[in-house]
């Protein structure tokens, strides 16, 4: 009798999930895709018939401009937010439990206030009488105040401000399951400390890296209201020019190929991961 | 030969605190060069501390180890002439066999040509040659537990440790690497201190043991001290079975002394360890194989000398040996393992039989009452 309670149960909570992902992520995702072969209508937004132009426009000098800028901020974001924030969570990982539970909790604080608001925050630390030009004025090193506020620069400080705990969190995950005995093995065998973190370590958290520098490069990509917030006049982020596609110029196909064209490189790169042969599989089977 | 130990470690008053829990209790061992010293006992019992203590896992609260004379106490693991096989094997997992044995020779700055020629040698010894290019998730736990051994022991150390490195095989297998972990110990000539609870483990390999408990060492001997000459009950408890006769003394003589033991009176010969006084409580130790057994075809006659009446009440056949618990008439519960042999149609037992049980004169283990 338990035996077939439980596997109602299991089935019930297995159909829940796939429900969700379907109404959730497969049908939207599908109707983005749909919607990028269509034509443009006033009205209604997207008619017939089916089209291919709308990836022409992937190709236009101005978008692609943009997406080059756009990728050059994401990568910079991503790659601060590795350098960063890895040692940070190694460093954290390496702690006493209680000390842990404090950082990973300071980490996660910022969160519950939007992030919208932190980002206007920052304005009062870049501004030109904000914190940073009042300190450096203050102490004379500079005697005019520079110019951060409204730049690429502002713009990739509030990236990484916003996106550096989704690279903290998933390689913090993969660290903190590595196996102590591992590391112990190491010293055991006549590496140092750096021997240990480049050979062992590193290598072992792998998946968190990429786990965290997918976390990281799309929101990168598309985070556009720290640009309107931060950025000067030229827009900067991919995500800008998806928001303007559909709630500006009303050209939905084109903001929707732009969307699967990103999607799909996505998949492009990740691709490439699991092609290199570098995956979870051995770790995970070990014993 | 040789044969007078030169002592290679020496540890000397080890205390060992985790918190407020102490786990090592003035520990003072020496491990002689180029011997099987076995660290055994329950679990719990600090045998892995100290094992961790001699790799620099850990350092000791108090105390100093003593490495050929050099004191080691605070160098770190990378420092130590030590490698440890961990009980999980602990092979890296994103690393192939070869580079796994390799991983101590690269560390060492030796070339890779080099390298290569000892990593195959050390392969060959554990017979894993042609599985160089597996990872460790490819291999079964019986040959992750051979790499892991090469892995150690490619690098010579000084000591070789080995955190219960059977214990994750099943028994058959177990029973082959016993011998050749010994044969391996053999041929490399490396010192192996070895950590396991498996007694039978402890007494077929090791040149000495020490037996551990509640972080203190409760004897240090070879294999046959520990089971014939056990200094306290929790030696005879711990290695092996035992029978345990309570009993007081009488009188004592010159080589010998006079006891009650289940109401008989018994004339044994005076222990070595200890000093008997009259009115003492003893205990009177025997294991099962050093008892004697014989059927009674007329219960109604009198026990002979130095023999107790008892009933068989439960009984194992092992194949070559058949093991009797035997309910004795003063509330004892006795086993005796007794072999077959071919001459002797006495031995077939059963369940209810009444027995005479006695023992080999002279074999039995005296110790206090405590």
């Amino acid at each position: 009798m338990r035996k077939s309670a439980d596997s109602f149960c299991r089935s019930a909570v297995l159909y829940f999930i796939f429900i969700w992902f379907g109404l959730m992520f497969f049908t939207p995702n599908l109707l983005v895709l749909l919607a990028s072969f269509l034509t443009k209508d006033p009205v209604w937004f997207l008619r017939l018939p089916l089209n291919l132009q709308n990836y022409a426009a992937l190709g236009d000098g101005v978008l692609l401009h943009t997406i080059l800028k756009s990728f050059g901020l994401a990568t910079c974001t991503t790659l601060f937010c590795l350098l960063f924030g890895y040692p940070f969570t190694y460093f954290i990982a390496r702690m006493g439990k209680d000390a842990r539970a404090v950082l990973l909790m300071l980490i996660i604080v910022p969160f519950w206030t939007n992030s919208l608001i932190r980002n206007y925050a920052l304005i009062a630390v870049l501004s030109d009488n904000g914190l940073i030009n009042t300190f450096l004025l203050k102490t004379g090193l500079i005697r005019e105040p520079v110019k951060l506020l409204y730049t690429n620069f502002a713009v990739f400080v509030g990236m990484a401000y916003t996106l550096v705990p989704f690279m903290i969190l998933p390689v913090y995950a993969v660290l903190e399951k590595i196996d102590r005995s591992l590391v112990e093995a190491a010293a055991d065998l006549g590496a140092t400390p750096v021997d240990i973190f480049f050979k062992i370590v590193v290598p072992l958290s792998v998946p968190g890296i990429v786990a965290g520098c997918i976390m990281v490069f799309l929101p990168a990509l598309t985070l556009f209201y720290v640009s309107d917030i931060l950025g000067g006049a030229d827009v900067s982020v991919l995500g800008s020019v998806i928001r303007d596609k559909f709630m500006v110029s009303r050209d939905w196909p084109v903001g929707a190929a732009i969307s699967i064209a990103l999607t799909l490189f996505m998949l492009f790169l990740l691709h490439l991961y699991f092609k290199s042969g570098n995956t979870v599989e051995q770790e995970r089977q070990l014993w | 030969m040789d044969t007078t130990p030169h002592p290679l470690l020496e540890l000397k008053s080890i205390t060992k605190f985790f918190g407020s829990n102490k786990v090592l209790d003035d520990i003072d061992l020496t491990v002689n060069d180029g011997e099987f010293l076995t660290l055994l006992g329950p679990s719990g019992c600090g045998k892995t501390t100290l094992l961790r203590l001699i790799a620099g896992f850990e350092r000791p609260t108090t105390g100093k180890l003593i490495m050929n004379g050099k004191d080691i106490s605070h160098l770190p693991p990378n420092r130590r002439f030590v490698n440890t096989v961990f009980q999980q094997y602990a092979l890296f997992p994103h690393m192939t066999v070869f580079d796994n044995v390799a991983f101590g020779l690269l560390m060492k700055g030796v070339p890779k040509d080099e390298a290569e020629t000892e990593v195959f040698a050390a392969l060959d010894k554990v017979k894993m040659s042609q599985f160089s290019l597996r990872y460790p998730s490819e291999l079964s736990s019986g040959q992750q537990q051979r790499v892991a051994m090469a892995r150690a022991f490619i690098n010579n150390p000084k000591i070789l440790l080995l955190d219960e490195p059977l214990s994750a095989l099943d028994y058959k297998l177990r029973q082959e690497m016993t011998i050749e972990l010994k044969e391996l110990q053999r041929d490399l000539g490396v010192t192996f201190v070895y950590v396991t609870h498996d007694q039978e483990e402890a007494l077929a390999m090791s040149d000495r043991v020490a037996v551990l408990n509640e972080g203190m060492i409760e004897q240090v001997g070879t294999p046959i001290q520990i089971y014939e000459e056990p200094q306290n009950m929790f030696v005879a408890k711990f290695v092996g079975e035992i029978n345990a006769f309570d009993g007081m003394v009488i009188k004592v003589g010159e080589n010998d002394f006079d006891t009650i033991v289940e109401g008989m009176f018994y004339r044994l010969r005076k222990p070595s360890s200890f000093e008997i006084v009259r009115g003492a409580k003893i205990k009177v130790l025997l294991r099962p194989e050093d008892m004697l057994v014989s059927k009674v075809n007329d219960p109604e006659a009198e026990a002979p000398e130095n023999a107790l009446r008892g009933v068989i009440s439960h009984l194992v056949y092992k194949g070559r040996t058949i093991d009797l618990w035997i309910q004795t008439a003063g509330g004892n519960m006795v086993m005796a393992t007794q072999f077959f042999n071919e001459d002797d149609p006495d031995i077939i037992y059963a369940v209810n039989d009444v027995v005479n049980v006695s023992w080999i004169k002279d074999w039995e283990v005296i110790l206090p009452d405590a």
